[in-house]
């Protein structure tokens, strides 16, 4: 398992009806391809789902009794005085982590640095009082609908894509520095303005949990000839990361193109479906899809592409 | 008796769909409509023996269609399977001889001609040229989906309508001279061309059977409230005619938009009623009201023209059409009595707009306008005003007539009516100045405004009277705007009435954006990292304090747009001196506090007001810098930029504000050389009602003069107690001054003015320092390392070389962080603070 979700409703003390105004994620999600669980893993309404925490309570401490490498936390904080000018940076909460034998490592948890507010885009956005240094929203940036949709939107997709906003919780990860003890708990003790706790999930893997790195043109290639014909429709998703519309590539080699007699006026539109070319940021267990006419048609694991620099299945080449 | 009758001319077919070849698919056997009307391909039979036409040939001869039956027109729905035009061939060639029997015995006999009574289809050959000039498609014209659709079509969609296309046939009518006389039989005489008759249609009423007037304007009104309070979403359909889309007419009457104490556009009425359309139809023709889809009612087009209203239990029609004058309007400046640009909207006393030829009535059709029809026309809520240069012309109502015309802030906004009488082709309107800042050295300039030409920059800064246009170059995404537009060089105006200079604004998600102004040379990337500035996936690759010292190195200056948000870099650029103003963009105490804190730190921060046009909703200047040039200084946009960097400002969203203390002006500092009194003066003066004129001292009021209903002009002088450095600034807006008068603008801009500050120096050169701002900006500046360090996008493989060619691209980009929090520390340590 590459990231496991802890599954802590045992621990919680606040229910969803907390944030029922926005209609909150619970039980088994999935942010930014990775997985969580809020509340219980069925999502039940009536269960606490929330460890939700202010200066002056009992500190909560979640027994864990295994390794990681990171551990990342979906929270947020309820109240804030940045939209009054308040300080920036205040300590919300000491997350400390135990490990068997060694002393805790406490972690400050500081308002716009590992967490914040989530609000409406007026007030908390990053043109209200900034987006977290070190945290990110629990869903990525977006492509903006390709062919259709509404038309007062056509100046803005233009822009082709959406910058995320979070809709519930922000995601902070914490790089273990001992990934091979066990970590016994994390203690939640309040230092500050009211925050919550929704999920916390292990990463086993050696990777930084978000994308952090800037995107990278891929070639698609077809194998099958009759799906390589088909009109263009290509599309590629990703779970761990982001990626551009797909846009056909010349069916002319270079060479061709250059020697071309229509050289500086052009070159005929390649209508077909391959080859293609995507560019892709990703982290390495991200699953990269390909779609034609909006079905699955093929997978690759994006490690794969970047360190072998393709990646191939029986109907689709990356490169 | 039915209007119209389709006949049943199946025992004449004598030909089936596939004379039309690929075509063939697309014909449609039996009853079916266009137009509005009954036709009937194939006759009754439906296509007897696979027969759908009548095609005779001149070998076959003619054929006769018995009719038996009077009528008083004969509509033909008829089509040639051949041409010669694409090939040149002659116009008006005879196709065959319509011969109609009468039962008085007259035999009328009419030339059918190619392009006149009948056509080919356009595509039929490709490149056939020319519909019939007396026969009409049979598709009619459309409106485009109206909210939803495909992009590829998004800009076509701004045309609202498409042409009305033939589909397989046209449609000719002939007019019977003795209507009632019995149409016995009609035969159809071919003479070479080959042609067919689909269908054959009797008219019964004394109508045109195809629109032949234009479009006339009705008023909607919903008669259950219920309805009539839900959100906008009425439509109207025609079966034998053409409507436009629905749009709603203002909620309060003309004589209270005119008495209105705000003179600038007027709030949107959002419920669905009431609202006018423009019709074009036949008498019979039917006009259906939905809401949401469904229909409310039904009322016959002959019977509103009749009487001018028409009703059902649900909706009322009312035609407000009292007739129309071409008008050439000219609009003269009072005092010079020239033309002089402006904005101008002109509406019917219901509401309905009547802008001039070339504009919007209703600015892409009330839809957003982001990136989206940007220049020559202006939104401010249910109001839409054309930009002219002093002239324009167009139709207006006959009759009352409301004029709303404006001209920035030192000109009296004229909303007043006017009448046009019948004959009438000309109006002269005159708006009056009632101050001249030009006169007096102050110029007026928009920081930061998006997505206009230079040339309409230039034509909407002279409408409202706004000397410097800074039209900032920027990126979104993938979408990157003005790249056509960058010269270098200031753009003048002929007449130098006004500059425009294209420049950029730079932007990074998280850190920060950034004005460029005066740029001679791009500085490049213009945007980095998230979205929505770089592109999807995209790295950090600099930092706004490096493009602020590319800009500086050649003499450009840099502001820090809508200030301080997105709140990363600006403490950095503060803290190093690398900004030449700050600039507001809404009137919020957020904004205020930040920029008093930096005031209070210290830090010498000349105000800009600028409004990130962006649509058109609003108008350039709506917030605007007014900057003072000495008298020794020439007015050209080098000096306007460096007067703004010297603090000589102030902004407006309205009123003309003065500020002075002890003689100094804004900008200036006043000496003292120890504790004691200054004196201050400050006046305000507005086109919009005024509520309160305060004197902010170290970021608190310390003097205010009020009037509570809201006053053309206040006056403060007061004397003020000062002991130790600070800094004092004038500002005045609505009831308790902040955000509580607003503009009708996309943002609800508040209307205030606020100047930059006038320094107070207290026994010796003057300096601020605050702890509180010194730690503030400290944890911004760590945060901002921290993000770089840990969050922010980069290139993780090697095989990258970056514009600044460096080897370490980690330390470039936190190189200018470091230097911010030394020189804090450093100004703290001369101050023996300790952070």
């Amino acid at each position: 398992m590459d990231y496991e979700a802890i599954n802590i409703s045992a621990w919680c003390n606040t229910g969803a009806d907390y944030l029922s105004e926005e209609d909150p994620a619970i039980g088994r999600q999935t942010f930014r391809g990775l997985p969580f669980v809020v509340g219980t893993a069925g999502g039940a309404q009536e269960e606490n789902c929330y460890i939700s925490l202010a200066e002056g309570d009992a500190p909560v401490t979640v027994p864990i009794r295994k390794t990681a490498r990171h551990i990342i936390f979906a929270h947020r904080q309820m109240d804030t005085n940045q939209t009054a000018n308040g300080p920036v940076g205040i300590t919300v909460a000491h997350y400390a982590v135990r490990t068997e034998g060694h002393s805790p490592i406490t972690v400050p948890i500081r308002e716009r640095y590992e967490i914040s507010v989530v609000g409406d885009r007026r007030g908390i956005s990053r043109f209200g009082v900034g987006f977290p240094y070190l945290a990110v929203p629990d869903y990525g940036d977006t492509l903006m609908p390709r062919y259709e949709g509404r038309f007062d939107l056509a100046g803005r997709r233009q822009t082709e894509a959406v910058h995320a906003q979070p809709d519930w919780y922000w995601l902070w990860a914490w790089r273990n520095p001992n990934p091979d003890r066990v970590i016994e708990s994390i203690e939640f003790a309040p230092h500050g303005p009211r925050f919550i706790v929704a999920g916390i999930t292990l990463g086993h893997l050696d990777e930084h949990p978000f994308s952090r790195e800037a995107r990278r043109p891929v070639r698609v290639s077809l194998k099958d000839p009759l799906r390589a014909e088909r009109p263009f429709d290509l599309d590629v998703s990703i779970d761990r990361g982001e990626r551009t519309y797909v846009y056909p590539l010349p069916e002319q080699s270079s060479d061709e193109f250059l020697s071309d007699s229509y050289k500086g006026f052009g070159q005929e539109q390649n209508e077909k479906s391959s080859p293609a070319y995507v560019e892709i940021s990703g982290i390495h267990s991200a699953t990269v899809d390909i779609l034609q006419d909006g079905q699955k048609i093929d997978s690759v694991n994006w490690g794969g592409v970047r360190s072998q620099g393709s990646a191939e299945t029986s109907r689709c080449a990356s490169s | 008796m039915q209007d119209y009758e389709p006949l049943d001319i199946s025992r004449s077919c004598n030909a089936g769909p596939e004379i039309l070849g690929d075509r063939a698919a697309s014909v449609h056997i039996g009853l079916q409509s266009f137009r509005g009307l009954p036709f009937m391909v194939g006759g009754l039979a439906g296509g007897l023996g696979g027969y759908a036409f009548i095609a005779p040939t001149k070998d076959s001869g003619s054929v006769f269609v018995p009719v038996g039956k009077a009528a008083k027109r004969v509509l033909f729905a008829h089509a040639l399977v051949e041409t010669k035009l694409d090939r040149g061939g002659p116009l008006g060639e005879p196709v065959a001889d319509y011969v109609f029997y009468l039962s008085s015995g007259r035999q009328e006999r009419v030339r059918i001609r190619e392009r006149f009574e009948i056509g080919s289809h356009p595509t039929f050959p490709r490149g056939t040229p020319g519909a019939p000039y007396r026969a009409v498609s049979d598709g009619s014209a459309e409106l485009m989906p109206r909210y939803e659709g495909e992009f590829g079509e998004a800009g076509r969609r701004q045309t609202e309508a498409t042409q009305a296309a033939m589909r397989l046939y046209y449609l000719w009518a002939w007019e019977n001279p003795e209507p009632d006389s019995s149409i016995e039989t009609i035969e159809i005489v071919p003479a070479g061309m080959r042609f067919f008759i689909a269908s054959i249609t009797l008219g019964h009423l004394d109508e045109h059977p195809f629109p032949r007037e234009g479009r006339r304007p009705v008023r909607i009104s919903l008669l259950d409230e219920a309805d009539a309070s839900k959100p906008f979403d009425v439509g109207v359909e025609v079966d034998r005619g053409d409507a436009t889309y629905a749009f709603p007419l203002p909620s309060v009457s003309s004589d209270e938009f005119i008495q209105a104490p705000y003179s600038w556009g007027q709030k949107d009425n959002e419920t669905s009623s009431p609202s006018y359309v423009e019709i074009s139809a036949t008498p019979s023709a039917s006009v259906t009201v939905t809401q949401g889809g469904a229909d409310l009612g039904k009322v016959r087009w002959g019977e509103l023209v009749e009487t001018g209203r028409a009703q059902t239990d649900k909706v009322r029609l009312e035609l407000i059409d009292p007739g129309k004058n071409w008008v050439h309007v000219t609009v003269v400046d009072e005092e010079t009595g020239r033309p002089v640009p402006c904005r101008v909207h002109f509406r019917s006393p219901e509401g309905v707009p009547y802008q001039p030829h070339g504009h919007h009535n209703q600015v892409n059709s009330n839809l957003g306008t982001w990136h989206n029809d940007v220049g020559g026309d202006l939104r401010l809520g249910q109001t839409a005003f054309a930009y002219i240069d002093g002239s324009c012309q167009g139709w207006l109502p006959r009759g009352e007539v409301i004029v709303d015309v404006s001209r920035g802030f030192e000109y009296e906004p004229l909303r007043t009516k006017v009448e046009i009488e019948p004959g009438q082709r000309h109006l002269e309107l005159r708006l009056a100045r009632w101050t001249n800042m030009n006169a007096q050295g102050w110029y007026s300039g928009d920081s930061h405004v998006h997505f206009l030409s230079p040339t309409g920059a230039h034509l909407e800064a002279q409408a409202e009277d706004l000397d410097v246009v800074n039209l900032l170059q920027s990126q979104w995404g993938s979408l990157f705007t003005n790249t056509e537009d960058f010269t270098g060089s200031p753009s003048v105006s002929h007449r130098g009435g006004s500059i425009v200079y294209v420049s950029q604004e730079n932007r990074q998600h998280f850190m920060g954006h950034m004005i460029l102004w005066g740029l001679k040379k791009p500085v490049m990337p213009w945007c980095t990292d998230g979205l929505g500035e770089a592109e999807m996936g995209g790295s950090m690759e600099t930092t706004l304090s490096h493009w602020a010292d590319e800009a500086h190195a050649q003499g450009g200056f840099v502001i820090n747009p809508h200030f301080p948000n997105p709140n990363g870099e600006p403490a950095a650029l503060v803290a190093t001196g690398r900004l030449d103003g700050i600039e507001m963009i809404r009137q919020t105490e957020f904004n205020h506090i930040e920029y008093y804190r930096y005031l209070n730190g210290g830090y010498r921060l000349p105000l800009v007001g600028g409004t990130d046009k962006m649509s058109s909703d609003v108008p350039v200047g709506l917030y605007r810098t007014y900057a003072r040039i000495p008298d020794d200084e020439e007015f050209n946009y080098h000096n306007w930029c460096r007067n703004v960097s010297r603090g000589r400002t102030f902004l407006s969203g309205g009123p003309i504000i003065h500020f002075s203390v002890d003689g100094q002006q804004i900008g200036d500092t006043v000496s003292i050389s120890g504790p004691g009194t200054v004196e201050v003066e400050a006046w305000a003066e507005s086109i919009f009602p005024i509520n309160v004129l305060q004197i902010v001292q170290g970021g608190r009021v310390v003097a205010q003069v009020e009037a509570r209903d809201g006053a053309r002009r206040l006056e403060l002088s007061e004397k003020l107690h000062i002991d130790r450095h600070t800094w004092l600034a004038a500002r005045c807006g609505g009831p308790d001054y902040m955000g509580s008068f607003y503009h009708i603008d996309a943002m609800q801009r508040g209307m205030f003015a606020h100047t930059s500050p006038i320094y107070a120096a207290v026994g010796g050169d003057w300096g601020m320092f605050s702890k509180e701002t010194a730690r503030y900006m400290l944890t911004l500046i760590e945060g901002s390392i921290a993000y770089i360090r840990e969050t922010s996008t980069q290139h993780s493989h090697p095989h990258i070389t970056h514009h600044h060619g460096q080897d370490d691209h980690q330390a470039f980009l936190e190189r200018p962080f470091r230097e911010a929090r030394r020189a804090i520390r450093n100004r703290a340590k001369e101050l023996g603070v300790r952070l």
